[in-house]
């Protein structure tokens, strides 16, 4: 077997994880457009550094880190430029295929409910229950204790949870 | 490591009630066990957060013009290729779009 060309390992990192960078670029920036911006950053980083990487962690845990870190300066640069959070961004067209089929209503208390959850724990629990990562690659992928996984989790379940009361696809 | 809150105190933290224990809350293995046995709600938040999360349709396509567009830029592509250890020729081959021939 031959090894990749760097060409055809972008390809991939696009192809495998855009999608996983795409939802907790998302969850921490709150705006699609933003989103997408961060997304390209962050794959582009990953893939620039790729030689550095060492295996020690998941390739998706470490690209999806440098995400989660893009995502949140990028966020942080962001506030100091408009200093106004009104002046933020308005949230794009987000209706969807999948999403039209939920109710719109309920959809809203869960959408506010995510929103007021801080940055970490939005990331923490889209990697738990979306991506399906255990909490010791969680911890490891956005440098936190494991007490901060678990606790962080139990109450944005709990938020998430309240809100989605009354909503059942 | 300074007292453990109570379970009560702990209820009031997952309501987001008592900011201030978020340190220990944060760093403590006990009372992380202890808010595990506390509460472990059964929703399945998979199917919201998929939904609520999705990427636009086109959004592979784009990012992927976006990319080549980026690195279409000499000085971008001069600097991948520095990166990768290979030459600006080789560089600009690596980043053609797909599908055009030489
Ligand atoms: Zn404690």
């Amino acid at each position: 077997m031959t090894e990749p060309t760097p060409a055809e390992q972008l390809e991939e990192l696009v192809r495998e994880h855009l999608d996983a960078v795409y939802r907790v670029a998302f969850s921490v920036v709150r705006d699609s457009a933003l989103a997408e911006d961060v997304a390209q950053d962050a794959i582009l980083k990953a893939w620039k550094a790729l030689p550095t990487f060492r295996g020690e962690s998941s390739l998706r845990s470490w690209l999806l880190r440098i995400t989660h870190n893009t995502a949140i300066s990028t966020l942080r640069r962001r506030r100091e430029e408009y200093r106004d959070p009104d002046l933020l961004p308005e949230h794009e067209q987000l209706i969807t295929t999948e999403k039209k089929v939920v109710d719109t209503m309920s959809m809203n208390a869960f959408e506010e409910a995510l929103e007021s959850l801080d940055e970490l724990s939005r990331s923490i629990v889209v990697l738990r229950e979306v991506e399906g990562m255990a909490y010791d690659e969680i911890s490891e992928a956005l440098d936190v204790p494991l007490p901060t996984v678990k606790t962080r989790l139990l109450r944005a379940r709990r938020t998430l949870a309240a809100a989605l009361e009354g909503w059942r696809p | 490591m300074a007292r453990h809150p109570n379970k009560r105190q702990l209820l009031q933290w997952l309501d987001g009630e008592a900011d201030e224990l978020d340190e220990h809350v944060d760093t403590c293995e006990r009372c992380a066990r202890t808010l595990e046995g506390l509460e472990s709600p059964e929703a399945d938040l998979r199917p919201a957060l998929l939904s609520l999360l999705a990427p636009p349709d086109d959004l592979e396509q784009r990012i992927n013009d976006r990319i080549a567009a980026r690195v279409q830029d000499r000085r971008d592509m001069a600097l991948f290729s520095s990166l990768l250890g290979v030459s600006v020729e080789t560089g600009r081959v690596v980043f053609e779009p797909r599908g055009r021939t030489a």
